[in-house]
């Protein structure tokens, strides 16, 4: 089920959050458990087994590793219960995710012939195993204790807010609230939680889709309607396109966690803003990027055993970050993309790019994520890196000018949306709104109502013209009269 | 007395959240409530309904997709959402949505860019023609066939398309092409090829006088687009010179949103009027091989007609009616004027697109005929190999007094859904002329050309 359609806003959502307001404490985590499998097998009843599966195995791993500490034997067999784990969740993560694509490369490599298996990826699996992982992981350490109750541990694996798109919540962020009396919310919590909810909705389906939209557009426009600028422009579409989608889902993540009593790490904060990639990558998907620094970066030794090692580590992170991101070698190569500008902009260029204006850096940080997206983008095996070639024309038809084709109408027609996706991708409109706030207190005396109705407005017109772009979203004039 | 203060603080929360989930709820279940809708006009298609789905439907997430897909088609006010939607777009800058561009005065154009329609399929659709009239040549079939492209309406309105915005080259491909036959014209001009009447330039000719040739939210020619493709065709077969007045042009409806406007709804666009000629000869029509029997005309010609459309019985029309419900149509002339009343207003003409349509001038109305026949050649009898522009334009075809070379008989051939052999319905019926007639982009996009061979 995803967020942005009608089933899960129109059903989904206020039936489960009325029911869970209504019930007992006691009832309400079984309700979020059983919602949540439900939830999860909607798209894909049978991948449901996968994630039970995934439970118990991390379940009586935790349980094992505890049982094995008090009786001292951390060392040997509480450690060979954390290896299992590992080898377990990183084994349905390959098999599931990566064994066609380990296939596909080895066929191109060494002319084999191999079969791809007949599997398809679990929606949500790579969240999933990375959450369980790092409860066995510090259960083991000392970090967390031993979840005793099998109910509130399923509910901290399935939670639907963040199974599917994240953010990637450790078990650490959570432990102190799962018990459900441990979640006391107010209704201004719930209302902050819905704010955030729709203002999330509103960034996925507003500027997201549409975004997107204009992307594939673009994307149609071949040979002669072609330029390098329109592939830039398709380029910087796509950088928003990304953006949106995922850091509303996680916005629309965090505001439900919100409305229940749960406090979900953040994980976007105004990315494409930053003034360097280091910092791009402070503020860009941050759970997974601690999630590495903490289960692999540091583990492995980090920058504490000498430079070359360091370079060694972070080769793995960014190398494991970009396959992360997909089954395909565009993500491996984006990651190691990263790997070379961080680890330049360790060596000297954080230095040289720190002497330049504030607004150089952030054109130089901009310049080098969007050419980031030009491979991402790239998933198109049988093209390899099109989409970044035709960023330095190659593949171009040149014959219309760097700006020719489709550009110049394109631009003219999309200019202002353009600005209005750079805009509201940086904090500004948030400081805007918090200086109203400021002047709305300095000059009324009953503010808070004059606030409350002012946001209440604003939300309501967000949630509808959402809802718009949803419902008109699936018309689609079929004109087979076309003649 | 603190506890009722802090509650009181909390209410306005907790009506808006309330408020919220329960509209969402509203959203969510209306279309379940307001009952099932089958079919949106506007996008001339099945919507997906409620359905109790079966295990497996749900295991392998079908019944899911579907019923997601149920609760958008069945929304009441969709199509309003999708002219709010729509007019946002635009209101953010945008000037094309769904692959049409909003033009000057409220004036719809497609958008079709050479990357679409590549000059390559434009040649292999011609080399088709080519190859599908010598191989009927070779049987020794001895019609003309004659090629009547019809010029995209963006070219022709290229005026009104938003600043910048591009087309296919069409002057350019018909530039192309005529190059590229002319080395071999002569020999192939001995061996009777293809002619081919060129509407480009007078359509470009009317269009700066200032004509609008094309509906403002249809991609269909309106009557005058029709009526100068007409013309060239009349001028051709040299048939005599007429206004388009003589054929009794009637205004049958002034409410034609047509399929760009499905495609673009803004809601200032105003609609297109249809005019259709009424002067006609008597014509008896055949649909598919089955005869489809006029009805009588009905009192105050094709405006009554209109209004009276998909109204019982008409008068005497009873044994009429029966026989047009074993072909499934009744026509007026070659009208069906019950298409009036739905949104596809263009299907008016026969109504709509058959695989093969055949038009008779009724021999026994016009006992002067044969004997006219007599001093010169016989009348003539045409196959049209086309898209829907022909039906708008066939009807100026028939003249009402009768003369020798006059058109006689038309057969329209809709490959789309024609499925017997062209060759050997043509090598059987011996027509006088052939013609290939299609607007220039469904031309080129067309993919079903080789269905004239063999």
């Amino acid at each position: 089920m995803v967020f942005s359609g009608m089933v899960f806003l129109g059903v989904f959502f206020p039936v489960f959050l009325l029911l869970y307001w209504l019930l007992p404490q006691a009832g309400k985590n079984l309700w979020l458990l059983l919602a949540s499998l439900f939830f999860y097998a909607w798209g894909e009843p049978v991948y449901v087994l996968i994630m039970l599966f995934s439970i118990v195995v991390d379940y009586t791993n935790g349980r094992m590793i505890g049982y094995f500490d008090a009786k001292g034997k951390h060392d040997t067999v509480g450690r060979a219960f954390l290896i299992a784990s590992i080898v377990i969740n990183i084994g349905l993560l390959c098999f599931f995710k990566y064994a066609n694509f380990f296939i596909d490369s080895l066929n191109a490599l060494f002319g084999t012939g191999l079969g791809n298996l007949a599997v398809s990826l679990p929606i949500g699996i790579s969240f999933y195993t990375f959450q369980t992982l790092s409860y066995t992981i510090d259960v083991y350490r000392g970090i967390v204790r031993p979840q005793k109750n099998p109910l509130d541990f399923g509910m901290f694996v399935t939670m639907f807010p963040q199974l599917i798109a994240g953010p990637i919540v450790r078990y650490a962020d959570v432990e102190k609230r799962l018990r459900a009396e441990d979640r006391q919310c107010t209704p201004a919590d719930v209302f902050r939680g819905l704010e955030r909810f729709i203002l999330g909705l509103g960034k996925k389906v507003l500027f997201a889709n549409l975004a997107g939209g204009l992307f594939s557009e673009l994307s149609n426009y071949t040979e002669s309607d072609r330029s390098v600028a329109l592939v830039w422009l398709a380029v910087l579409f796509y950088s928003f396109q990304i953006y949106f989608d995922f850091s509303g889902y996680s916005d629309m993540a965090i505001g439900m966690g919100q409305m229940m009593g749960f406090q979900f790490p953040e994980n976007f904060d105004h990315p494409y803003e930053s003034r360097s990639i280091t910092e791009f990558w402070r503020r860009w998907h941050m759970t997974l990027g601690s999630w590495f620094r903490e289960y692999v970066y540091i583990p492995l030794g980090g920058n504490r055993k000498g430079p070359l090692r360091q370079a060694g580590n972070l080769f793995l992170v960014w190398f494991l970050t970009g396959l992360w991101h997909g089954a395909g070698w565009n993500f491996v190569l984006w990651g190691l993309y990263y790997f070379v500008l961080l680890f330049l902009e360790k060596l000297f260029l954080k230095d040289a790019v720190a002497k330049l204006p504030s607004i150089l850096k952030r054109v130089y940080t901009l310049f080098f994520v969007a050419l980031g997206w030009g491979i991402f983008v790239c998933d198109d095996p049988s093209r390899p890196l099109s989409w970044l070639g035709g960023l330095f024309g190659i593949g171009i038809d040149r014959s219309a000018g760097a700006f020719g084709g489709m550009f110049g109408y394109s631009i003219c027609s999309h200019l202002p949306f353009l600005l209005l996706l750079a805009v509201a991708s940086t904090s500004l409109p948030a400081r805007l709104g918090g200086r109203l706030l400021q002047m709305i207190q300095e000059i009324q005396k009953n503010e808070s109502a004059t606030i409350y109705t002012l946001k209440a407005g604003y939300l309501l017109v967000v949630l509808c013209l959402s809802l718009i772009s949803i419902i008109s979203g699936s018309y689609n004039p079929f004109l087979y009269f076309r003649f | 007395m603190q506890y009722k203060e802090k509650n009181k603080k909390y209410i306005h929360y907790q009506i808006f959240i309330a408020m919220v989930l329960l509209f969402l709820l509203f959203c969510g279940g209306i279309g379940i409530l307001t009952g099932e809708k089958q079919f949106s006009e506007m996008e001339n298609r099945y919507l997906t309904s409620f359905s109790v789905p079966h295990l497996a439907e749900i295991l392998d997430g079908k019944a899911q997709e579907q019923l997601e897909q149920a609760l958008e088609d069945q929304f009441p006010w969709r199509d309003a959402c999708v002219q709010i939607s729509v007019s946002l777009k635009r209101l953010l800058g945008a000037k094309d949505a769904g692959g049409v561009y909003f033009g000057k005065d409220g004036h719809l154009i497609e958008k079709k860019l050479s990357s679409q329609l590549p000059y390559e399929r434009y040649a292999r659709n011609r080399k088709f023609i080519t190859a599908a009239m010598e191989e009927l040549h070779q049987q020794g079939d001895e019609a003309g066939w004659t090629l009547v492209l019809v010029p995209f309406p963006g070219s022709i309105d290229a005026d009104l398309l938003p600043a910048g915005a591009r087309e296919f080259d069409e002057a350019g491909y018909r530039e192309q092409a005529a190059g590229a036959e002319e080395p071999d014209q002569k020999q192939a001009a001995a061996a009777g090829a293809e002619k081919e009447l060129d509407l480009y330039a007078q359509f470009r000719e009317k269009r700066e006088a200032g004509k609008r040739l094309y509906f403002a939210t249809d991609h269909h020619y309106n009557a005058s687009g029709a009526w100068e493709a007409a013309q060239a065709l009349r001028e051709m077969f040299h048939l005599p010179e007429k206004k388009q007045e003589d054929f009794g042009m009637e205004q049958v409806t002034d409410a034609f949103y047509g399929t760009l406007y499905s495609k673009a709804p803004l809601p200032e666009i105003r609609p297109d009027s249809i005019s259709i000629p009424t002067k006609l000869p008597e014509l008896s029509v055949e649909i598919d091989g089955k005869p489809v029997d006029a009805g009588a005309e009905p009192d105050g010609g094709a405006a009554g007609a209109a209004a009276e459309a998909g109204e019982a019985a008409e008068p005497g029309g009873k044994a009429a009616g029966a026989e047009a419900e074993a072909g499934g149509h009744r026509l007026w002339q070659i009208y069906d004027m019950e298409k009036l009343r739905t949104k596809d207003k263009y299907a008016v003409y026969f109504g709509g697109n058959y695989g093969k349509v055949v038009i008779r001038k009724k021999a026994s109305a016009k006992p002067s005929a044969r004997r006219s026949g007599m001093h010169s050649g016989k009348a003539r009898r045409i196959c049209v190999i086309k898209d829907s522009y022909a039906n708008s334009c066939v009807p100026y075809l028939f003249d009402t007094e009768s003369f020798p070379d006059e058109v006689a008989e038309l057969t329209m051939i809709d490959l789309r859904y024609f499925n017997d052999s062209f060759q050997e319905l043509a090598a059987q019926e011996q027509y006088d002329e052939i013609l290939v007639f299609y607007e220039m982009s469904n031309f080129i996009e067309a993919d079903y050309f080789n269905k004239l061979l063999g």
